[in-house]
């Protein structure tokens, strides 16, 4: 851009430096720590000013060469070209980076550099390919905060969109025949909507798989490795079932196979009946296998809401259901227990832990019914209490009608 | 004579004590409006007073008088069986209603009875007070009935709203939190009403106020408006609809009694079923810092809130309260304002079309405040 | 009988004029059933019981934890210290997952998603947004009292 500045910019350059120094000798006067670069590049300033490196009183000169003393625009700018080339930027920050004596205080990582170059991007930028993501493209050029500031590019719940800058750029994903786009199908998925919608930060973001500085997709083998850091359980029970070992022969990555990669959907009773249809046909045995955990599921789920919904309609006559209540929790504890073991493939496996969710869940649903058929009894009460009325009300008008009759009979007797 | 043993203990007191005079003032609260003849003893008194000859009008409308009475002693039983689980705190109001109506034996059937019985003591007075304008009846000798009447009710509505708030259920809380809403747009009577239960935004203060306004103060209050009522009553004698008034007696007070107890066999029955079938549902506790949607004021206050919903937002809130204030001193003071031309046939016309378009206008505002809550 | 002269004489009919008598008076035992019925003291703590008693002191060791149920859900409590004991919603904070306490490590797991909790109730990874829900302790003559508030 800055390669062709047209013929009125160099005579507005040299206007400017004819009149420059009696009219900034007031200004000059004021810079300080951004040195006198600030007094030109006053929106970079702005932003430079914000940003963690001014804190700890880094200046321009720093990155970008020069002497920030100098009122000459020559001497100011060195003789350089102001930005220094893409291809240098990763080793222009390592030069601190790296250096364990200037990251000792600050108690950062120093191995960042090393790691970058092991990484796709670090490779393909050797390689000469400048497409690739430098540090100034996640971390930011003059307005760099540090990691935990929501500001920042590089918070946990802004990382996804730093990310998509590039990878789900129209041009690069054409360019480099990219199968899909990462941000829209992450955005779409369970973890997506929990990072971005609930801003909650204990679910993963891009490089909680992939990886920060050495990032890289991880490998067909290491996708349980991966997904496992957080979904143990399911690990465990993966590890001892027969997909284990018939996946990594086939070369399928094996977390990803069923639930996809960056659309990855809650593990849904829905997901055991349409994803094995990939690999198993229909008159498969596994298929059998797959209904029977998917109805053993669904069948304890509904007595988990058939018992709960008890329990309210009980509470709002209401009546005492307070240890059940603490006895439905176990049994949505034990259906919740049971959602991992799924991954072992084995209806037993499965069984052995719905079968207690299931025995509590009879056990409140027959003695809350008991508790709720025991109301019966006020309305039986009603019944037998109107005939009762009712015959007494017969008494009364008898009494009254006997009465009626005496009185008059007195009436005429007197007259 | 022969006396069986209550004859001889009712006369070892009868000698010691004017038994007749003692039962004259007991039932001067009502059930006995009969004067008794105090001379004599109270076994010759009763059965005399019994057979005396009442008009022949004394029929059915003529025992909600003493029926409502009654619906209030049994408010006062019940409220006292209430009384003793019940805890006036705001961490234990809730759990101690919650207590009786679930765990309890027949404490829900005494917390439903004591709901429904309050609503039927409005339903009556409101009854009475509409047979005695449409008859006419608060005119010379009976204007301090009609106006003790008309305070009965507003005293047993306020006994129902201030035992709304005590259960501190999510509905009632928020649906009393709505009226006092109302209440503060009274002039004088809302800032006399805050002033007592303790501020306008009911907390823990406020609940011990209106527990002690529900069980000690109105109370007294309706006894004492009872008590003057049936004084009244004895003096002017049982209300005779128009031209009832010229036939003489033939029944004996009994009869009249014998019509209450079948009127209130009827009502109590009614209670029971209504407790039974359609019980106030008990709502989860009262969150003071989360409003639900819908939270409507009692029944008998919809058509004021209507009123005040319904008329132009540039009618300042202070006019508006005064308004409903000056009817209600109006309707008190009918009596006094009625004129006497009013007597004749076209007057009693208007006074038809008068009633029933201020009824009407009751009702639909009611409705309007009902479904602009 | 006094009341016998009074007026109503209707002939032959006094047995049914007794049954009739006898027959009203139901009411009154019936009155009289309800209000005992209602005041009756009750067999089980009806009232709020929200301090209850969750074991005895001496019979958990410092450095151990155990589950007790309580109406409104599992309480976990550790023994920290000689009289130091604190109590935890056995809850997880994650999906509701009844916890198990890891006696070797002296930590609390979740056996549904692999959360891990300190025996202060804090987070130490997995999936949990939240510490656990602690509820207060006393200890009175050796005995561990908590209080569900």
């Amino acid at each position: 851009m800055r390669s062709g500045p047209p013929a009125w910019s160099k005579a507005i350059r040299l206007a400017f430096r004819l009149l420059a120094p009696p009219l900034l000798v007031p200004v000059l006067l004021c810079a300080d720590d951004t040195g006198r670069c600030g007094v030109c590049h006053g929106d970079v300033r702005v932003l430079f000013e914000a940003g963690i490196h001014h804190k700890e009183q880094i200046s321009c000169v720093s990155c970008h060469g020069g002497d920030e003393g100098s009122d000459d625009l020559r001497a100011a700018h060195g003789g350089e070209p102001s930005a220094p080339a893409r291809r240098k930027i990763p080793e222009l920050c390592a030069s601190c980076h790296s250096d364990i004596g200037k990251m000792k205080v600050y108690n950062l990582p120093t191995d960042q550099y090393a790691l970058y170059q092991s990484s796709q991007h670090g490779i393909m930028l050797a390689r000469g390919n400048t497409d690739v993501a430098v540090c100034t493209d996640c971390h930011g050029v003059h307005d760099i905060y540090p990691r935990s500031d929501p500001r920042s590019s590089v918070y946990r719940s802004n990382i996804p969109k730093t990310c998509a800058r590039c990878h789900s750029d129209p041009a690069l994903i054409k360019k480099y025949h990219w199968a899909s786009d990462p941000y829209r199908e992450f955005a779409g998925s369970v973890h997506g909507r929990a990072l971005l919608e609930q801003g909650d930060l204990g679910v993963p973001d891009c490089s909680r798989c992939h990886g920060v500085h050495g990032a890289a997709p991880p490998g067909v083998g290491d996708v349980a490795k991966v997904c496992g850091q957080c979904h143990g359980a399911a690990r465990e029970y993966f590890e001892l079932s027969p997909h284990r070992s018939a996946m990594a022969a086939a070369g399928e990555p094996e977390c990803a196979s069923c639930h996809s990669n960056h659309s990855t959907q809650p593990a849904g009773d829905v997901l055991l009946g349409t994803s094995c249809k990939g690999c198993h046909g229909a008159g498969d045995p596994a298929m059998k296998v797959a209904r029977e955990i998917h109805d053993e599921l669904t069948d304890t789920r509904r007595q988990v809401d058939r018992a709960s919904g008890l329990i309210a309609d009980a509470e709002a006559v209401p009546l005492n259901v307070d240890d059940y209540r603490a006895r439905l929790e176990e049994a949505r504890s034990y259906l919740t227990e049971s959602l991992p073991a799924v991954h072992s493939f084995s209806l037993a496996q499965v069984r052995a832990i719905t079968v207690r969710s299931r025995s509590i869940c009879e056990e409140i649903i027959r003695e809350v019914q008991e508790k709720l058929d025991g109301l019966r009894w006020r309305k039986y009460g009603l019944v037998i209490f109107w005939f009762y009325l009712i015959l007494t009300l017969v008494i009364l008008t008898r009494f009254k009608r006997g009465l009626g009759a005496a009185v008059e009979k007195e009436e005429t007797g007197q007259k | 004579m022969r006396l069986s043993p209550a004859g001889r203990v009712l006369d070892w007191f009868e000698a010691r004590l004017n038994l007749t005079e003692l039962f004259s003032f007991l039932t001067s609260f009502g059930l006995f409006i009969v004067e008794l003849d105090t001379r004599k003893p109270i076994r010759e008194a009763l059965p005399e007073a019994l057979k005396r000859p009442i008009p022949s009008y004394a029929r059915w409308p003529r025992v909600l008088g003493i029926l409502t009475l009654l619906i209030f002693l049994f408010q006062v039983s019940s409220g006292l069986l209430l009384a003793f689980y019940y805890r006036p705190a705001t961490p234990g109001a809730y759990e101690s209603v919650r207590t009786i109506v679930r765990d309890v034996s027949l404490g829900w059937f005494i917390h439903q009875m004591h709901f429904w019985g309050s609503s039927a003591l409005i339903l009556i007075l409101l009854a009475r007070i509409l047979r005695h304008y449409f008859d006419g009846l608060y005119r010379a000798p009976r204007e301090l009935l009609w106006v003790l009447s008309f305070l009965l009710f507003i005293a047993a509505t306020h006994a129902d709203f201030s035992g709304r708030i005590l259960t501190w259920e999510s509905t009632t809380y928020w649906s009393t939190t709505r009226a006092l809403e109302l209440f503060s747009l009274l002039p004088f009577v809302g800032t006399a009403f805050a002033f007592l239960v303790g501020g306008s935004n009911i907390g823990d203060a406020a609940l011990t106020r209106f527990y002690f306004i529900h069980i000690v103060f109105l109370p007294l209050a309706l006894l004492a408006l009872f008590y003057l009522h049936f004084l009244v009553v004895r003096r002017v004698g049982l209300s005779p609809a128009p031209g009832e008034a010229a036939q003489q007696g033939i029944l004996a007070y009994k009869r009249y009694l014998l019509n209450l107890l079948i009127v209130l066999v009827l009502v109590f029955g009614l209670l029971v079923t209504l407790s039974v079938l359609f019980p106030l549902p008990f709502d989860k506790k009262a969150d003071v810092l989360t409003t639900p949607a819908g939270a409507l004021p009692p029944w008998y206050l919809l058509p004021a809130f209507g009123f005040v919903t319904l008329t132009p937002h540039f009618i300042p809130n202070p006019i508006k309260g005064t308004i409903v204030l000056l009817t209600l001193v109006a309707v008190t003071l009918l009596p006094f304002l009625d004129r006497p031309a009013a007597q004749s046939p076209t007057g009693r016309l208007g006074r038809l079309v008068a009633g029933l378009f201020f009824l009407l206008l009751l009702i639909g505002l009611g409705l309007y405040g009902y479904s602009h809550a | 009988m006094a009341e016998e002269r009074l007026p109503v004489p209707v002939p032959r009919r006094g047995f049914l004029d007794l049954l009739s008598k006898i027959f009203l008076s139901l009411w009154g035992f019936g009155f009289i059933g309800v209000i005992y019925a209602y005041l009756r003291p009750q067999h089980r703590q009806v009232l709020l019981d929200e301090t209850f008693r969750a074991g005895s002191l001496s019979a958990l060791r410092v450095g151990d934890a155990f589950i007790t149920q309580h109406q409104s859900g599992p309480v976990l409590i550790v023994r920290t210290g000689d009289r130091d004991v604190i109590a935890f919603s056995a809850l997880c904070t994650h999906m509701r997952c009844i916890l198990h306490w890891a006696g070797d490590t002296r930590t609390i797991l979740c056996p549904c998603h692999g959360g891990v909790f300190d025996w202060n109730g804090n987070v130490l990874s997995g999936p949990p947004p939240r510490p656990l829900q602690r509820y207060s302790v006393e200890i009175r003559n050796e005995d561990i009292f908590v209080r569900m508030a």
